[in-house]
């Protein structure tokens, strides 16, 4: 493996780190150079330099093996996690250095979890810049290195091997270079949609603008102590839940939806399961929840249930009520949502809902299977027959998504929390939520945990980010040929 | 568009690369020394002020215990010792302004923290400044009067008069003016806290700064072996290799800026050489 060229790789994606931090600069140089200018700058000046370096000793290079493509995707999340810290701790404030890791990854991973007690005590540049942490990891911080790569070809497609699930690979239709453009278009696109509808409804432009970052980048980062609790509209819950079932949707198909091409929204089985999931669940819970007695008329638990379903699912974790206060029924849905999640190709964490439609197939044709055991069954996904490979790699994903929860929970365990926050939190992490149940719900957040434990999460974030073995796979990378 | 940026950062000369790395690793050196002055300087400041504030405390508290025991010890001469002369009048008359005064600015101070200690300290003040006015101005001798001429059998007088209602107060101001003091400390304390979390973020930007450069300087080592000192020790083993042995010039040595034009003569000598 080249080292220097996978350093090169990184230098660029510090670059666009940069940008955005210079960009977050500006934000606070309009709103008055308010005490995150200074750190903002600072901590651009320090990332342009770190990725200045690289470039200009190493040179470009076309072709890419595998094993550099992933040391390539997992070192640019681990260093863009690492200089997206240095913001959060020249300021100061409540970032520790265990708490500016917590938010940086946090954001990166478009996990959502925070560790402040009073976000609004932040100033806007920082408040722009963790929001832009949560854009910038929606669409994959390689993708922004890809865009301005000026070597083409195979190395992109290399690098889009490692950053997309295998399950979205095979789904799409599109030439590696075409991948950039949708990813860029359409992300871009319902970002800017999104702002201008929340700006429409009675957001301001700063509010509007990071919330739709929050939201297509699946992260739900807001601006409020309270979340999307705070504005009480339904109007704006509309928007933001339309934006986040769009981004929690494959970004190809959405692509080909626009483009007026087959294989759209309309005729995939993933996406009509996805779109099906929601809205039983919702209205399971908001049955449930206005059963129980936890709001007065039915309208209102379907419009709090619908958000909070949409929120879990596609990973976002924006919150309009506290669902540790919701019914035991409602919140094992909403942690099967966590678990489940939405789409593969889209910004969403987690199992994805891909593997859990293609599991639930292995397991009724394995059943086929003993009862005509001479039969030949195929298991097929939109009309496309799926290979072993895929099927033994999903079901090996499972058992480690299932294993790594364990872990996370008997460790959350150890240090004396109870079940519910122990599993929630380890599930949320793993699926890049954000909120869980217990200690840690919706209206909670991480400040109170041990260091130990906030290190614990981060990891979860960063396994779950790199779907499980992208990351395993660096620990090996020696003994792999 | 993204050729274009990549073309800037193109350097094809080594001597022009290892400039820019230099001048890059002094930029960040010259950037954290100012960083840590700036800084330093950011914190001495900070430290200054708190001392001047402790200092303006503990005169102010220095001046009201003063204005107080002067008042006191005026009183005492004239109320328990019966020394009615005119100095110690006098003296009781321009303790109530300096007692006043000082009262005046210590309230101010701790009134943004504490208006309650404040509106106690003056109340408190306004009851001593009160019974002294009224003793220097003979009105507490006139009431004396009025009682003996009430009750010519009683011996209640100044005296009793200072043990009943002066005293009281005037414990009562000092435990304040104490308190004050206490409290002005404790605001301080809090001040050196946050001091003490500022000096810890000061260093923060220099710390990340350093490790940066450690980073940079890291890089610098590797791409200068790789790039630099590998290319060389191989074309001197094969060169060795050629005069030793006439072993051909290994052209498999990869180079790039000057070492390749190096390597390219290198070759053309050897191959006439061998010819």
């Amino acid at each position: 493996m080249r080292l220097q060229v996978v350093i090169r790789y990184i230098g660029m994606v510090l670059q666009f780190i940069a940008a955005f931090m210079l960009a977050s600069a500006a934000v606070s140089m309009l709103n008055g150079y308010d005490s995150s200018y200074y750190p903002l700058l600072l901590s651009a000046f320090l990332t342009a330099l770190l990725g200045i370096f690289p470039l200009i000793f190493v040179d470009r290079t076309e072709e890419l093996s595998t094993k550099e493509g992933y040391a390539i995707v997992v070192g640019s999340w681990l260093v863009a996690c690492v200089v997206g810290m240095f913001p959060y701790l020249i300021w100061g404030g409540e970032f520790s250095l265990i708490n500016a890791w917590f938010e940086s990854v946090s954001g990166f991973t478009t996990t959502g979890a925070s560790i402040l007690n009073d976000i609004e005590a932040l100033p806007k540049g920082l408040l722009f810049w963790r929001a832009s942490s949560a854009w910038i990891g929606g669409i994959g911080v390689v993708m922004f290195a890809l865009v301005i790569l000026p070597s083409l070809g195979k190395s992109r497609h290399m690098l889009s091997n490692v950053e997309l699930s295998t399950i979205a690979k095979d789904n799409f239709h599109y030439r590696s270079n075409v991948i950039i453009r949708i990813l860029i278009f359409v992300y871009a696109g319902l970002t800017l949609i999104t702002t201008l509808l929340l700006k429409s409804n009675g957001m301001g432009w700063f509010d509007a603008t990071t919330h739709a970052m929050s939201a297509c980048g699946t992260c739900g980062f807001s601006n409020k102590n309270d979340s999307i609790a705070f504005y009480d509209s339904a109007s704006i819950e509309a928007i933001l839940i339309g934006a986040m079932v769009l981004a929690g949707i494959h970004f190809g198909i959405l692509y080909a939806t626009i483009t007026g091409r087959k294989n759209n929204i309309f005729r995939s089985e993933v996406v009509r399961t996805y779109i099906g999931m929601l809205i039983i669940v919702s209205v399971v819970i908001a049955i449930s929840l206005y059963h129980d007695g936890i709001y007065s008329s039915f309208g209102e638990s379907i419009r709090h249930s619908s958000f909070q379903v949409v929120s879990y699912t596609t990973t976002s974790g924006f919150a309009t009520a506290d669902t540790n206060l919701w019914t035991p029924l409602a919140i094992i849905l909403l942690m099967f949502c966590t678990v489940v999640c939405a789409c593969a190709g889209s910004t969403a964490g987690g199992m994805k809902i891909d593997r859990l439609l293609i599991a639930i197939k292995v397991l009724r044709n394995r059943i086929k299977l003993q009862q005509h055991p001479n039969a030949v069954i195929r298991t097929k996904v939109d009309g496309v027959v799926q290979d072993d490979g895929v099927l033994s790699l999903i079901m090996t994903f499972i058992v480690a998504y299932i294993m790594l929860a364990l872990i996370g929970t008997i460790i959350y365990a150890m240090f004396g929390y109870d079940l519910m926050t122990s599993f929630s939190a380890s599930i949320t992490c793993l699926s890049n939520v954000g909120p869980g149940f217990g200690e840690v719900g919706s209206m909670n957040n991480y400040a109170d945990l041990p260091a130990a434990l906030k290190f614990t999460s981060t990891m979860l974030m960063l396994i779950g980010r790199l779907e499980i073995f992208g990351f395993i796979q660096l620990f090996f990378m020696k003994s792999w040929r | 568009m993204f050729k274009k940026i990549a073309k800037i950062f193109s350097i094809n000369s080594m001597s022009r690369r290892m400039r820019v790395a230099f001048t890059s690793i002094i930029l960040l050196l010259i950037f954290s020394g100012a960083m840590s002055l700036f800084e330093l300087e950011r914190v001495g400041h900070d430290t200054e002020k708190i001392l001047d504030a402790s200092r303006e405390n503990i005169e102010l508290a220095e001046q009201m215990i003063t204005a107080l025991n002067k008042q006191n010890n005026a009183i005492i001469h004239m109320a328990v010792m019966r020394n009615n002369s005119p100095l110690y009048i006098n003296e009781c008359k321009s303790s109530i302004n300096e007692l006043d005064q000082s009262i005046n600015i210590a309230c101010e101070r701790i009134a943004k923290s504490s208006k309650e200690s404040a509106d106690m300290l003056r109340s408190s003040s306004n009851c001593v400044n009160t019974l002294a006015r009224e003793y220097a101005t003979g009105q507490v001798h006139a009431e004396l009067r009025a009682m003996r001429e009430i009750d010519s059998t009683t011996t209640y007088n100044t005296h009793n008069w200072y043990i009943d209602q002066y005293n009281d107060e005037y414990m009562d101001l000092a435990q304040r003016i104490t308190n004050f003091m206490a409290d002005s400390q404790d605001l301080l304390g809090n001040d050196v806290n946050q001091l003490s979390h500022t000096a810890q973020r000061a260093v923060t930007p220099v710390f990340i700064s350093l490790v940066v450069m450690l980073v940079v300087v890291l890089m610098f080592y590797y791409f200068m072996r790789i790039y630099l000192i590998k290319p060389i020790l191989r074309m001197n083993r094969s060169l060795g290799n050629f005069i030793t042995y006439k072993m051909p010039f290994d052209n498999t040595i990869k180079c790039r800026d000057e070492l390749e034009t190096m390597r390219e003569r290198i070759k053309t000598i050897t191959e006439k050489q061998q010819l």
